[in-house]
């Protein structure tokens, strides 16, 4: 095929003052581009033409929030453990917008709640984990603790997954752009009683087995105070830059009255305790950064062949404080170190 | 609408191949904080209408939907000027692109910012995109004679307006 540019000096000429000379994509731009053909062939055509399709006036929102989607659900996919997706379609502002963070925790308004009960719902019968056939699951899930924290909350969940009806935890975390506009930005089920990672998720994604250092950590504490935990590092993309936060959560003994989290990154951060849970999320990472492994040790690589490089979850120290006023300091050992059921004595 | 595993391959593959070209093609005419979001949704209207996209001819059909999105996108006054002013502006800066702006590429950098809209994207398909005429005809939905007689009439007002565009004065320190 004739390429006019060889050919013609005024067109080779021209070609100088191509502003994109080169049609090569960034690291970044290729994992984007294969979360967004994710997400688009997610769903089943729906065979209106493209030139009907291009008459009709998009919103600049509408476009954003399809690549602002398609992010977490590449995440999970390299995670391969629990999954994640957004479920609303408004974008977020910078991430920067963490920065209305507080150490200390709100109180939630309960028609905030259910409002946020059902963007999460809403998200989590939406997955999108990449499976060739689709989410085949649906969630009823009730919110038993919710951690706000500025415009931002983390939602912990319990329901039951259908069908097998297994019981399952998510976290759903959520912007809020106003108090009556509950925005998820990423929900994760946690799978560690609901029997989803017996799906074929890991061999998909994952053939030599489960992700088991930093980025997702599930353990049992064999303790009154804390009889089972969750925590979790978590990345996304909001507007241009990507964010991450971590969360934990769990459940606690009646007697618990406050937890006080000592953070690598924030602080001391004191956790949401309600009605025998508690949960706590903070922006940035759990601790530092560790190449992704697979339980036999072997790196996990991303497409190009190079290492993945995640957060690493090290020691966390936590400060229980009981009704009675008794305080009492418990260590969440670092991962590899429990191996999922730790002894606290 | 069901898609068969087949379809979804297809376009899987058609995305792989084309998707940096889309985005290039979107950059060049929006920028590049909007042109992500132009590729994608270019995307998602070729998986919507993927069972009539033509299999030999996809890349000028992707950039056919760019087109209009971005012609549609770009309709307004207020976001034509900007078009217009940062497809102007895009030229390529010396120390970033290691390129050198001879005497010749910055009096066709002059006329081309006289060029109208039209011109230009005429142009633009086969000198920035790569197009063959045939192509580019296909992304402006026109037959190819209809595009070879658009891209003689812009090249010769280019050529014109590079006849009559007078030298930019040299600057101060300038060897000449």
């Amino acid at each position: 095929m004739t390429n006019r540019r060889d050919t013609d000096p005024l067109i080779h000429l021209l070609s100088d003052l191509n502003p994109v000379s080169k049609e090569a994509l960034t690291k970044t731009q290729r994992i984007r581009s294969q979360a967004l053909l994710q997400r688009i062939t997610a769903h089943a055509p729906t065979g209106k033409s493209a030139a009907a399709n291009a008459g009709r006036r998009q919103t600049t929102l509408k476009i954003r929030a399809l690549r602002w989607a398609a992010i977490p659900a590449a995440t999970a996919l390299a995670i391969g453990i629990g999954i994640a997706i957004p479920g609303s379609p408004l974008t977020p502002p910078a991430a920067a917008s963490m920065h209305s963070w507080t150490p200390e925790p709100e109180q939630i308004e309960q028609t905030t709640l259910a409002m946020a009960n059902r963007a999460c719902n809403n998200a989590l019968n939406n997955l999108d984990p990449g499976w060739p056939d689709g989410w085949p699951f649906e969630v009823d899930a009730l919110p038993v603790v919710a951690d706000l924290r500025g415009d931002w909350g983390l939602v912990v969940m319990e329901g039951l997954l259908r069908p097998g009806g297994g019981l399952v935890d998510a976290s759903c975390l959520i912007w809020f752009e106003t108090p009556d506009i509950p925005v998820v930005q990423r929900v994760t089920l946690d799978s560690q009683r609901g029997g989803v990672e017996q799906r074929p998720i890991s061999a998909e994604s994952s053939p030599q087995g489960n992700v088991t250092s930093g980025q997702r950590l599930n353990y049992q504490l064999i303790s009154p105070l804390l009889p089972s935990a969750s925590a979790s590092e978590s990345r996304f993309i909001g507007a241009e830059e990507e964010t991450t936060f971590s969360n934990l959560h769990g459940r606690v003994s009646d007697d618990v009255a406050r937890l006080i989290v000592h953070t690598v990154t924030a602080g001391d951060v004191e956790a949401t305790v309600t009605d025998g849970w508690f949960a706590v999320w903070w922006p940035g990472e759990w601790g530092d950064r560790q190449p992704l492994q697979y339980f036999d040790g072997t790196p996990w690589l991303d497409a190009d062949g190079a290492e993945v490089i995640i957060g690493h979850q090290p020691a966390l120290g936590i400060t229980v404080i009981t009704i009675g006023g008794e305080s009492r300091e418990i260590v969440l050992p670092a991962w590899g170190e429990g191996h999922g059921s730790i002894s606290l004595q | 609408m069901t898609v068969s595993a087949d379809a979804s391959s297809e376009f899987a593959d058609a995305f792989t191949a084309h998707y940096p070209g889309v985005l290039a093609f979107a950059t060049r005419r929006v920028g590049e904080s909007d042109g992500e979001d132009v590729a994608a949704e270019v995307f998602a209207r070729a998986w919507n209408a993927w069972h009539k996209a033509p299999r030999q001819a996809i890349r000028p059909w992707l950039f056919g939907i760019a087109h209009n999105l971005v012609v549609d996108t770009y309709r307004a006054k207020e976001r034509r000027d900007r078009l217009q002013t940062r497809m102007s502006a895009q030229r390529p800066s010396a120390p970033d692109d290691q390129l050198r702006l001879t005497e010749a590429s910055v009096d066709i950098a002059r006329a081309w910012q006289q060029l109208s809209l039209s011109d230009r994207e005429t142009l633009a398909l086969v000198a920035w995109d790569g197009l063959s005429q045939a192509e580019a005809s296909a992304v402006l939905g026109c037959n190819r004679a209809t595009y070879s007689v658009r891209l003689s009439r812009a090249r010769k007002r280019l050529t014109s307006l590079l006849e009559t565009t007078p030298n930019p004065a040299p600057s101060e320190g300038s060897s000449r």
